[in-house]
C-alpha cells in the first residue's frame, strides 16, 4: 500500500501523513513503545501511587472520619479547591472530545496520531473530576441519595436541582467518552492481540472481541464512531455549560451571569488542549518510537488552537469582567475590588497574564510552535492560568456578599494533599494506560497515509486530501 | 402588607430599640443546641450562631451612632435555598410556609448556603462536642446534628408546633403571642416581636405595616418573613 | 466434493478489487467470499454488495427511551412525592430540558454502542477464518471452494498479485 511513498519529495517528509511507513513496522514501533518498561517507569508508577495512597485517599479518609473541618472552607467560602478542582478536572477533560470529536467531524487531519492520547486525557480527567462531587460532600456515605432509583426512603432526587443535573451529565459524559475511547480501540486491540503472548495476549483478546476486520465489521464500527462524534460534541458542550450553571443559576454577585455557559466551556478547551500538548510532549519525550507519529506539525496545529481559545477566553472574560464593572451594583464592585486590589490580587493578575499574554505574546511565532519544550513550558502556565481562574470564581467571588459583616478570607488546608492526590492519580493512570493501550491508533494512522497524496498542479507539487469517508 | 396565606409565621425586628446585646444569641444557642465551637474557629467564620448581630457604624465622627441589625434566616417565601439541593433536605413547609431544614436527609453539598443571599446558613464541619455540664443543657425538643450537615435558623419550628398541637387538642387557634421564639422570648428591650402574619390583628402584622419596616434584600424577590424597623425619631 | 476454506493475501486496494473479480469469473459466489482488512474500505471501493445496518435504528429507540426516562424522572417523580421548593411551580417546564436533553443523548449512546456489540459480537466470536497478516495491513480475500475451483482460483489470484494463497482453519478468537 506505501508505493506511492517512493515518489514523495523530501520537502513533504517532514508531515507524518507524507511519510508513510509500512503499517507493519508502525505495528512494530508502537508495540515496541508498550513493552519498554524502563526503571524510571516503575520508579514514577510507585511514587505516583504512594501519593495516591496516602495524598488523596489516606487524606480523604481521614476527613470521612474526622470532618470536613479539616478542609479550609468556612462561612462565606462554602466551597473551597475542590470544586476549584472539580471544575479544572472536567475542563482537561474537555480536550479528548475537542481533539477527537470535533476534528474528526471537520476532517483536521492533523488530528490522526493523538486522538487516542487525547480521548485518555477525557477519561482520566473525568476519573479526577468525578472524585470531588464526593469528597466535597459532608456526608459521602450517604452519596447515593442523589441516584434516581426506587428506594425505601419514597424519596427522589430533586431534578431541579444543578447538581443532579451535574451528576446526569457526568455519568452521561463519562459513559459515553469510555465508549467512544473504546470504539476507535477495537481494531488495535486486534492487532496488539495478534502480536502479543502470555497475559496480555487473554487481556487483548478479550477487549478485542474477536475483531477480524471484516468489511461487515469495519462498517459498523464507522457508523458507530460517526454517530458517537457528532453526538458526543452537544454532550461535550452541556456538561461544561450545566458546570457554569453550578454557579451561574445562584443568586450570588459575579456568579449570576449569563455568560458563563460559553465562557467555562472556551477555558475547559483552553486549558485541555493545552493540557493535550504537555501529554504529547512528555509522551514524545519518554517513548519509544513517538518522534515518528508525533511530530512538530502537530505541535504546530495545536499551538495554533491555543492561541485561537486564548482569543475566545479573553473575549468572554471581558465580557463578564466589563458588565459588572460598568453598570454593576454596589456589592459588584467590591467583588471586583476584592478580585483586583485585595489580599490576593496577585491570583487574579496572573491569571490574566498567563491566559492571555503568554500565549499571545509567543505562539504568533511559528518558531515558538515548533519549539516543543517551549510549548511544554506555556502550556504549563496556561492552565496554572486556568486553575487561577477556577480558584478566582469559586474561592475568591463568594468572599465579598451582600453583608459586609459575613465578608471572610479562604486558606486551604487539607485540600492541597488532595489536590496533589488527585494530580497523581491522573498521572498515574495515564502512565499504566501508555503501557498497557496502543496509544497510537495505527490504523487511523493508515488510513490517513492512505488518503494522503500529492497532486501535481502545473508544476508544483500540491499535498491533497482525499475524502475515504 | 395585606392577609398572608393561612399558617404564616413572621418576624418584626425593631432595630430601633435593639441595643446589639446579643442575648438573642445565646437564647438561640441554648435553645437550639448550638455548639461552641471556640474563639479561633469562630474567627474564621465557623461560628454556629443562628443570628448574627451586625454592628454597623452610620454617620461620620463625632456624630457616629452604632446600629445593630440581627441577621437570621429570613424563611424567604421563595428561598433560593430550596431548588438547587440535590435530596430535598431544604424545602418550602406548606403549612407553617417557612424553610425547613430536614438534618436528616443532608448530604452536605452546601449548594443552599452559597445561594442564600442573607449568609444565614451554617455548616457542620465537625462533630460537635459539649463539654460537661453543658451536656446537660441540650434540649430534647431539637435534634443534635451530626458532622456533614447543613444548619440555621427554623424559626424555634418545635415552639410553634407543640402550640399549633395544644391549639388543635382545644379545638381552637393559636392565640396572639403564644409562640416566642427563643431570640424574642430572651429580648430586654422587646425589639423582637414573633406571631401570625396571617391574622390582621397579631402584633407582628400590625408593626410589620409599620412606615418604618423594610426587608432586607426585597428587591431580589425572596419574600423574606422579617420585617426590620428602623426610622430614627420617626414613629408612628 | 468437500470444501475448504483459502485465503489469498494482498498488498493494495486495486489488486484486491480486481481479484474478486477473477474469483467470481472463476464461479465464486458474492457470499462465499469476505474482505477482511487492517483499515476500513468501503463497500464500493471494493465492488462489492452494499451492507445494511441497524445501528442508526438502534440509536434512535435509544433516544426515545432515553426521552421518556427523562420525563419519567422530571414529571413522574414530582408526582410521586409533591415537594415544594423555592417558590417554583410543582410542574416547572423550564429547568426540565437540561436533564431532557443528557438523558436522551445518553438513550442515544448508549443504544448505538450495545447495538453495534449485539449486531457483531456472534460474529467476532463465531468459528471464522482469519489471518494476522490482516493487523499488518495485508488485504485478505476469505473464499470457501472445492478443490478444483480452488486450483484454478490459486492461478488466478497469483496472477492478480496475491502474495500468499492458502487455506485457513476457522476458529474463536
Amino acid at each position: 500500500m506505501t508505493d506511492h511513498a517512493h515518489n514523495i519529495p523530501e520537502e513533504f517528509k517532514e508531515s507524518l501523513m507524507f511519510d508513510p511507513r509500512p503499517r507493519e513496522e508502525m505495528n512494530d514501533m508502537v508495540m515496541e513503545s508498550m513493552h519498554t518498561v524502563g526503571k524510571a517507569y516503575w520508579w514514577a508508577v510507585g511514587i505516583l501511587s504512594f501519593i495516591v495512597a496516602t495524598s488523596l485517599f489516606g487524606v480523604w479518609f481521614f476527613m470521612i472520619f474526622k470532618g470536613m473541618g479539616y478542609a479550609g472552607m468556612n462561612v462565606p467560602v462554602f466551597w473551597g479547591l475542590f470544586i476549584v478542582n472539580f471544575v479544572f478536572w472536567i475542563g482537561i477533560s474537555h480536550a479528548g472530545t475537542f481533539v477527537s470529536a470535533i476534528l474528526r467531524v471537520f476532517k483536521a487531519e492533523f488530528r490522526r496520531p493523538f486522538t487516542r492520547a487525547a480521548e485518555l486525557m477525557t477519561t482520566f480527567g473525568l476519573a479526577s473530576a468525578g472524585m470531588y462531587p464526593l469528597i466535597h460532600l459532608g456526608r459521602v456515605w450517604v452519596f447515593y441519595w442523589m441516584i434516581p432509583y426506587p428506594n425505601q426512603r419514597l424519596l427522589w432526587p430533586n431534578t431541579r436541582s444543578p447538581l443532579v443535573w451535574d451528576f446526569m451529565a457526568i455519568t452521561t459524559y463519562l459513559l459515553s467518552s469510555l465508549m467512544y475511547l473504546y470504539l476507535p480501540l477495537i481494531p488495535d486491540m486486534a492487532m496488539a492481540r495478534d502480536r502479543s503472548t502470555g497475559w496480555r495476549y487473554t487481556v487483548y483478546r478479550l477487549l478485542a472481541l474477536g475483531w477480524r476486520g471484516t468489511e461487515k465489521e469495519w462498517a459498523y464500527l464507522r457508523k458507530a464512531i460517526n454517530i458517537f462524534a457528532w453526538a458526543i460534541i452537544p454532550v461535550m458542550f452541556s456538561v461544561h455549560t450545566i458546570v457554569s450553571w453550578d454557579f451561574a443559576v445562584s443568586m450570588k454577585i459575579g456568579w449570576h451571569s449569563t455568560i458563563f455557559g460559553p465562557y467555562f466551556v472556551t477555558g475547559a478547551i483552553l486549558s485541555g488542549v493545552s493540557a493535550v500538548m504537555m501529554v504529547l510532549f512528555v509522551i514524545r519525550a519518554t517513548m519509544k518510537h513517538m518522534k515518528y507519529f508525533i511530530r512538530l506539525e502537530h505541535f504546530d496545529a495545536l499551538a495554533k488552537l491555543v492561541l485561537i481559545f486564548s482569543m475566545s477566553w479573553a473575549y468572554f472574560f471581558y465580557n463578564d469582567f466589563l458588565l459588572e464593572w460598568y453598570g454593576g451594583e454596589k456589592t459588584g464592585h467590591e467583588m471586583l475590588a476584592n478580585l483586583m486590589y485585595g489580599p490576593n490580587a496577585w491570583i487574579w493578575w496572573s491569571m490574566l497574564v498567563f491566559n492571555i499574554l503568554i500565549p499571545w505574546l509567543t505562539l504568533w511565532s511559528k518558531k515558538v510552535r515548533r519549539t516543543p519544550w517551549l510549548l511544554f513550558v506555556i502550556a504549563t502556565l496556561i492552565n496554572v492560568g486556568m486553575y487561577f481562574e477556577r480558584v478566582v470564581i469559586v474561592t475568591m467571588i463568594p468572599q465579598v456578599n451582600r453583608f459586609p459583616f459575613a465578608w471572610g478570607d479562604y486558606v486551604p488546608r487539607m485540600e492541597i494533599f488532595i489536590s496533589i492526590g488527585s494530580l497523581a492519580l491522573f498521572l498515574l493512570l495515564y502512565l499504566l494506560a501508555s503501557r498497557l493501550i496502543p496509544i497510537i491508533p495505527v490504523w487511523e494512522v493508515e488510513e490517513g497515509h492512505h488518503a494522503h497524496s500529492l497532486r501535481k498542479y502545473g508544476k508544483e507539487y500540491i499535498p491533497t486530501v482525499s475524502d475515504l469517508d | 402588607m395585606a392577609a398572608e396565606e393561612k399558617g404564616k409565621w413572621g418576624m418584626v425586628i425593631d432595630q430601633d430599640i435593639c441595643t446589639g446585646c446579643n442575648a438573642c444569641v445565646v437564647a438561640c444557642a441554648m435553645e437550639n443546641n448550638i455548639p461552641f465551637v471556640g474563639e479561633d474557629e469562630t474567627a474564621y467564620g465557623r461560628g454556629m450562631h443562628w443570628i448574627r448581630v451586625e454592628r454597623q457604624w452610620e454617620g461620620h465622627f463625632p456624630e457616629v451612632a452604632a446600629v445593630y441589625q440581627p441577621v437570621m434566616c429570613q424563611q424567604c417565601g421563595r428561598a433560593p435555598c430550596e431548588p438547587v439541593c440535590p435530596v430535598f433536605a431544604t424545602l418550602h413547609s406548606e403549612t407553617e410556609h417557612i424553610n425547613l431544614q430536614v438534618y436528616n436527609r443532608c448530604i452536605g453539598t452546601r449548594y443552599c448556603a452559597n445561594n442564600c443571599p442573607y449568609v444565614a446558613r451554617r455548616f457542620n464541619w465537625f462533630d460537635y462536642e459539649w463539654p460537661a455540664p453543658l451536656d446537660n443543657h441540650l434540649n430534647p425538643d431539637v435534634t443534635v446534628r451530626g458532622r456533614g450537615v447543613m444548619e440555621k435558623c427554623t424559626f424555634c419550628v418545635q415552639r410553634i408546633k407543640r402550640a399549633e398541637d395544644e391549639a388543635a387538642a382545644e379545638g381552637r387557634e393559636v392565640r396572639d403571642g403564644e409562640v416566642q421564639p427563643a431570640c424574642a422570648q430572651a429580648c430586654p428591650t422587646d425589639a423582637i416581636i414573633f406571631g401570625r402574619l396571617d391574622d390582621p390583628e397579631s402584633r407582628v402584622s400590625k408593626a410589620a405595616r409599620s412606615k418604618r419596616g423594610e426587608r432586607l434584600l426585597e428587591d431580589l424577590g425572596t419574600q423574606p418573613k422579617v420585617t426590620y424597623l428602623k426610622g430614627g425619631a420617626r414613629y408612628d | 466434493m468437500s470444501e475448504k476454506m483459502y485465503v489469498a493475501l494482498f498488498g493494495g486496494l486495486d489488486e484486491t478489487a480486481t481479484a474478486l473479480d477473477a474469483l467470481r469469473a472463476i464461479g465464486v459466489a458474492e457470499d462465499r467470499m469476505e474482505v477482511m482488512s487492517g483499515v476500513p474500505f468501503g463497500e464500493k471501493m471494493l465492488g462489492r454488495p452494499a451492507l445494511e445496518t441497524h445501528v442508526g435504528r438502534f440509536a434512535l429507540v435509544g433516544a426515545v427511551l432515553g426521552f421518556l426516562s427523562s420525563v419519567a424522572l422530571n414529571f413522574g417523580t414530582v408526582a410521586l412525592y409533591p415537594l415544594r421548593v423555592g417558590g417554583f411551580p410543582l410542574y416547572a417546564v423550564a429547568p426540565t430540558w437540561v436533564l431532557t436533553f443528557e438523558l436522551t443523548m445518553l438513550g442515544m449512546l448508549l443504544a448505538t454502542f450495545f447495538g453495534v456489540l449485539v449486531e457483531l459480537i456472534f460474529d467476532m466470536f463465531s468459528h471464522k477464518p482469519y489471518d494476522p497478516a490482516i493487523s499488518d495491513g495485508q488485504i485478505g480475500i476469505f473464499f470457501t471452494c472445492d478443490e478444483n475451483t480452488f486450483a484454478r482460483a490459486k492461478t488466478a489470484l497469483q496472477e492478480q498479485g496475491a502474495s500468499a494463497v492458502k487455506a485457513v482453519e476457522a476458529k474463536v478468537l
